[in-house]
This record gives structure tokens, sequence and C-alpha cells, in this order.
């Protein structure tokens, strides 16, 4: 197969966002334990229609184990994930290597990706033992399913559930240490506090502590439990849930700031996955002006949030709005220009909404594109750019 | 420097409340006069929480007299209506934003009479002809709060409607709060929305996504996504397609955020427009024809550069933005802050007409 590389030379393109899926319920139901397996497994392992569920099921892979009705994206009005990345079986999109060797690797050109799973949810299950349960599942079957294929493009997520923090840094530090591993995934924020709170400080300790970054990915607070995904109450329509869904993270970013994470892990890196560009410029200058209130509440605020922003914070590229035009883009990034170090490419792969390159090196300055498809993430994953390089040569084709 | 000084100011908020709760206490009907009053000395309070969430140095402007700065007409007159360009002043709720939370809401119809009839006697029928108002409805009672409207909307210095805060714990696009829409835009009054309507804890809906702020800092900087909102639920849910001459202002949270709004529903919409195929126009289009934004707060702190060029770079700002001082908030912004921050061309737009154009005025 040829590689349908678009740039003059061997340009390296890291998709920081690509969810990644299981076959079977069975294939992760295994590695759950015997006593936890007896009380979910027959519910779980009953027949859905259709191996891991559909395209149009928004998350649930039938089971109500791993992915329970209350755990569903609502509002569903068409398929989640496109119909051309059904596999090649008939299987759900994203659960098969092939398809998604073919069908992103290839095709987009990506020379490393990092697995999200699909989307993480089970994090968010009301019953946390459960939660706990279900994640350690979910990591052992993503270690032996997905980390041991022999394609050193592939990277993925530590999924860990947010009601019972302790326990998220002990499965942190369980199996954080597989190199294959390199952010810790969060969702949820299951316990009605945005992720700054120092209720969560477990989970940050134990990330400091195995040396990960931590991703923050849209979508867990529509399972709609302590935590609202939106001010002003709950949506009526997916356009609204959609529209809404990047509040959390707003509230995430700022939180993280004002309780002072970042001092307490000075090498902590954050990346916000799947929100849009357009609010950052708004978010960062009230944030800025706010400073002075945030430092006589939060003593331990010692910068402008901007700077802790541009020191430990990255953002996915996708979902990128279309309506904003190139030179609106550029006039609100005026004063921003740091951005161009903050944004890192992802497809999202293989939802409804996928994204490949030519939206981003149509909308942004051309002297960003490297920052963008790849440096930015060489950073936050603390990658060498000629190790990807040497792999890229390395690749079959 | 080129203050506007001939230019003629609009203020389209300044907050206003009784001195004491006895004032208003005597707009009541003798037996909820009598509720409040149980024994000799003891009054019930009529309001005894409102917003969760305070600035750590006050909530207001410190008054040199004393008591609540919104209730003293002297310190009005010295730190708004002695400016000489200011042509007129909407007089808007400060506590009266939580009539539409009071859990009894038998109770709140009554207290939103009183304010409304209290707001005629003390400050509309005064001298100074320069001061309007809005009314106070007890949303948590759709019905009761359009006869409200009805009843003293028609007032020629009642210039719109003060939505208050957010009493049935859904979006303001919803159905449930049609009849307000349909008598504001019977008495061709404008909506006004203030960004802390998520703010008390009377309230079901919470004020940002993502858990609950733990301090006012984070509070401030979110309050925003309320409005954001809102607004959303305003394009989904039809409403603007439904009342056709209904218009907004919303409020409390500058505009810096408008802009991200606007590109996010347009965005969203091509994709799943068809979901909500009630909805006529796209989402920026509705909002630039019946969508204004208060300027209030300005937070200037970071940069009045970079403040004038998020405003610049949002699509017909122009024609949205409306000067709001906020008086006599902390954060009050005074008509040239507000001059000198936007680009020169706007001014007459921001400070004026796009106030006058949106509310109903007597001439």
């Amino acid at each position: 197969m040829v590689r349908s590389v678009t740039s003059k030379q061997q340009r390296l393109v890291i998709d920081a966002d690509v969810h990644h899926q299981w076959k079977a319920d069975s294939d992760v139901l295994q590695y759950v334990s015997r006593e936890w397996r007896d009380a979910f497994s027959s519910a779980a392992l009953a027949p859905t229609g259709q191996a891991g569920g559909t395209i149009f099921d928004g998350g649930r892979g039938g089971g109500p184990l791993l992915s329970p009705s209350t755990m569903h994206q609502p509002l569903l009005t068409g398929p989640v994930r496109r119909p051309e990345f059904v596999t090649g079986d008939g299987g759900r999109p994203g659960s098969d290597y092939e398809t998604m060797r073919e069908q992103l690797f290839e095709a987009y050109g990506i020379s490393r990706a990092v697995l999200t799973f699909d989307t993480g949810m089970q994090q968010g299950l009301k019953n946390p033992w459960q939660a706990v349960q279900v994640c350690r599942a979910l990591n052992d079957w993503n270690r032996d399913y997905w980390l041991s294929i022999p394609d050193d493009r592939i990277r993925s997520a530590v999924l860990v559930q947010t009601s019972l923090p302790e326990e998220a840094g002990a499965e942190i530090r369980r199996v954080g240490g597989n190199p294959k591993l390199v952010e810790v995934l969060l969702t949820c924020s299951s316990l009605g506090r945005a992720f700054g709170h120092p209720i969560y400080d477990p989970i940050f300790k134990a990330a400091a502590e195995v040396g990960l970054p931590i991703a923050i990915h849209t979508g867990g607070e529509f399972t709609g439990d302590n935590a609202h995904y939106q001010a002003g109450g709950v949506a009526g329509s997916r356009f609204e849930l959609e529209a809404g869904g990047l509040q959390p993270v707003q509230h995430h970013l700022v939180s993280l700031i004002v309780h002072g994470v970042f001092e307490r892990y000075p090498d902590l890196k954050v990346l916000l996955a799947e929100y849009g560009v357009t609010w950052l410029p708004h978010l960062l200058y009230q944030m800025d002006a706010n400073y002075d209130l945030m430092r006589r509440e939060s003593p331990w605020v010692k910068k402008w949030p901007s700077e802790y922003f541009r020191e430990h914070v990255f953002v996915t590229t996708q979902p990128f709005e279309s309506t904003i035009t190139s030179r609106q883009l550029s006039n609100l990034y005026t004063n921003f220009e740091y951005l161009q170090d903050v944004l890192c490419f992802s497809t999202d792969y293989p939802h409804w909404d996928t994204e490949d390159a030519t939206i981003i090196r149509q909308r942004l300055p051309e002297s960003w594109h490297d920052n963008v498809f790849y440096r930015n993430a060489l950073r936050f994953y603390g990658w060498k750019e000629s190790e990807l390089l040497e792999q890229a040569a390395a690749v079959p084709s | 420097m080129s203050a506007p000084s001939r230019q003629a100011v609009i203020d389209a908020e300044v907050h206003h409340q009784w001195p004491s709760q006895r004032e208003l206490v005597d707009y009541l009907p003798s037996e909820w006069q009598a509720y409040l009053r149980p024994m000799d000395g003891y009054e019930v309070q009529l309001f005894p929480i409102s917003a969760t969430y305070s600035n750590p140095s006050g909530d207001y402007v410190s008054n040199a007299e004393g008591g609540p700065p919104s209730s003293d007409w002297n310190a009005l007159e010295r730190r708004v209506l002695s400016q000489r360009q200011l042509e007129r002043a909407i007089l808007s709720p400060d506590e009266a934003t939580w009539t539409s939370v009071m859990l009894n809401k038998r109770l709140a119809c009554h207290v939103a009479q009183a304010i409304n009839d209290w707001c005629i006697d003390r400050w509309l029928n005064g001298g100074d002809k320069r001061l309007y108002s809005l009314v106070t409805v007890p949303n948590q009672w759709p019905e009761a709060a359009a006869a409200e409207i009805r009843r003293v909307g028609r007032h020629p210095r009642m210039v719109g409607v003060a939505m208050g805060a957010n009493g049935l714990g859904v979006g303001f696009g919803h159905p449930a709060y049609q009849p307000i829409y349909e008598a504001a835009m019977e008495s061709d009054l404008p909506i006004v929305i203030r960004a802390d309507c998520e703010a008390s804890p009377n309230t079901y809906t919470h004020p940002s996504g993502g858990g609950i702020p733990a301090t006012y800092s984070e509070y401030r900087v979110l309050k925003f996504q309320s409005l954001a909102s809102h607004l959303t639920n305003f394009i989904s849910e039809g409403t603007f397609d439904r009342f056709t001459t209904l218009k907004l202002l919303v409020t409390g949270a500058g505009a810096t955020w408008i802009s991200t709004l606007m590109w996010k529903l347009d965005y969203k919409f091509e994709q799943q427009g068809r979901e909500i195929a009630w909805v006529r126009k796209s989402p920026s289009a509705h909002f630039h024809d019946r969508v204004k934004v208060g300027s209030n707060p300005l937070n200037l702190q970071a940069g009045a550069d970079r403040l004038r060029n998020l405003l610049e770079s949002t699509p017909h700002l122009e024609d949205m933005l409306c000067y709001c001082g906020g008086y006599p908030y902390w954060d009050f912004d005074r008509a040239e802050d507000v001059a000198m921050t936007i680009p020169e061309s706007w001014r007459e737009k921001v400070l004026y007409s796009n106030a006058r154009s949106l509310f109903r005025w007597p001439d």
C-alpha cells in the first residue's frame, strides 16, 4: 500500500485523539475478577444483535456492565461513528487494528496515534466499586489486545474512574509503567467538582509519580451525575448538548489554575481533547482579567493564568469550528500567538466528525503547521523527533 | 484623551434597591404584611439568601453614607446621574432578581407586584425624567409572570422585562416559559437576562458545567456559561422563530464570550440543523437580529488592547453591544471607560442607539 503523505517531505503527523474499542464484551469481561464477573456477566453477555454494538449506539457496547444505559450519549439523531469506518467483519468502528491501520494510519499518514477508548465514560459509573473493576479490566484488555500489536505507531491512555481518587491513584501506579501508555485519561468529574478541586489530588499525585501527563476529554459529564455538563439546565437537543459540551473543560481549566494544581505539580502537563479552538482567547483573557481576585481568594496562584496555561496546557484541534474563516481566526488569535505552541492535531477517528489534516492546513498559518501536526505533541508526550522519524522509515507498508 | 463628551448615553443597567424591607412590605396585601410581622419588633426576611458567590472584598462600591448603595438616591445622583451626557438610565433589579426563586410562589407573585409598584412610586414617578425600569416577574409561575407584565408593562417608564433568576430550572427557551414571552411581545418589551440567574442556592440549575465552582473567581470567570446555555436553548427550542419580534439583552458577563458561541452554534447548526428543523435562520443571524449584549463588566485588567482586539474580532458586535454601567457593583464601568475601549466608530451605537432601538421607550 502506498502511503499518501501529502507534504513535500517525510512530515510527521501525530494524532492525539483516536477512539478504540473492543470487538466483543467477552474480550473485556475475561479480565473482571471472578466475584464481579458473577455479578455482571450474565446481563453483559446477553446478545446485542451485533458484535460490540452498532455505529448508532453512541458508545453502548451492548452489555450494561461495560456501557450501562446511563452512560450512552443522549439525544442521538444519527450515527455517532462513520458508517465507512465499520470494520471488515462488520464490527464496530475502531474495534479492529487492520481496519484502523488502513483507514487512519495509512490513509491519513499518521505517524503515531494515541488511542483514548470510546470514550472512557465507564469512569463515571454510578457504583464506584464497579467503576474500579471495569476500568482495571479495560486497562488489562488494552494491554493485551492493542498495546501488544507490533506496530510502534500505537500509544494509549490509562483509564481511571474518578469517584474514588485514591483507587484511581493505585490503578495509575499499577499499569502506568507500560511505556506504550502515555497519558492518564479523565472524562468525568464524578464528584460534582471540577478537576482542580483538592478532592482529586490523588490522581494528579500518582500521575506525577509515574511521570504521565493528564488528558481531559469531552463527554464524561453527559453521564449526568453530580456535575451537570452545562449551566442553566439540561439540553433538549444534540445541537444544544454538543454546543454546551465544552463548558466542563472551561471549568476544569479555570479550576486547575485557581486551585494551584500546577504549583503543586510543576512538571504536570494537561491535554484538553475535543473541545474546539475558538473559545481559548475569551477564557484566557477573562482568567487574566480576574488574576487579582484569584490571588486574594487562592494565594497559591502566583502567575498570570495565561502563563500557567502556556507552560502546562495543550489543546487538540478537533472539532475545529468550520464556521470561522481563516481571517477571522487570525484576528481572534492576535495577542494569543502562543496558541501555535499549544494546539495538537487530532482526528477523533472513527467518530462521525472525524477530521483529516486538510482543515488545519487551510485555517492555520503555514508557519504553525509543524508545531500543530507534531512538535507540540512531541513536547506534550516527551517524545523525540528522531525516534519518530526512524520509526516512520521502518513502518511496513 | 478624546473623551466622547457630547455623545448622549443610555445606561441600560443601574441596580436599584429598597433601603429597608419595610418600604417594600407596605406594598404587600395586609395578610402578607401580617405574615411577615408575626410579632412586634420581628420581621421575617423576604430574601434570606441571595447569590452563593460574593467578592471577598465586597460586592458593592463603598458607600460613604452607609446602607445599600443601590438604595441611596444621593449616591446614585453623584455617581451616575450627574454625568451630563446621560440621557436615560434603566433601573434594574438588585435583590429583586431572587423573587423568581422564592420557594413560596404565591408570596413571590405578591412580592413582584410590590416591587413593581414600589419602583413606579418611588423612582419612576419622581423628579428625574431620565429614569426607566424593568418589570420584575415571578418566572417560577409563568402565567402569573405574564399577568404581571400585562398589569404594569404598559407603564410608559417600564421599558423591558427583567427575567430574574431561573425559577423553573430549565433553559429560558423552554416552552414552559412561553407565557412570559407572549406577554412581553404583546407589550413590545424586550427580555433582560442576567448572568447570575443560576447563582442562587434555590435554583435547580448549576452556574457552570463540570461541577459547582469553589470560589468567587471561578464563578466570575465562568458565569458567561449560564448566558451561553440560555441563548443556545433559545435557538434550539425555536423561541426566536415562534416569537418573531421578541428581543433579548444578556448582561453581567461582558461580551468576549459571544463570538465563540456564535461560531460554535453555526458549526453545530450546519451539522445538525435537521434535528431542530423549526429553526429557520442560522444562530448567528438570529443573534444579530434579536440579541444585545451588555458591556459590563469590561474587565480591563488584562489589557485594553487585548480586550479591544477580542471585541473587534466579534462579528456584528457593534450592532449588539449595549453600554451597561452595572452601578453600584464593585466592577461598574463608567461610560467613558467603555467609550475608550471600543473602536471610535462604535461609540454612538454602543453608548446610545443600540439601547435606543432595543427597549420600548415612550418616545
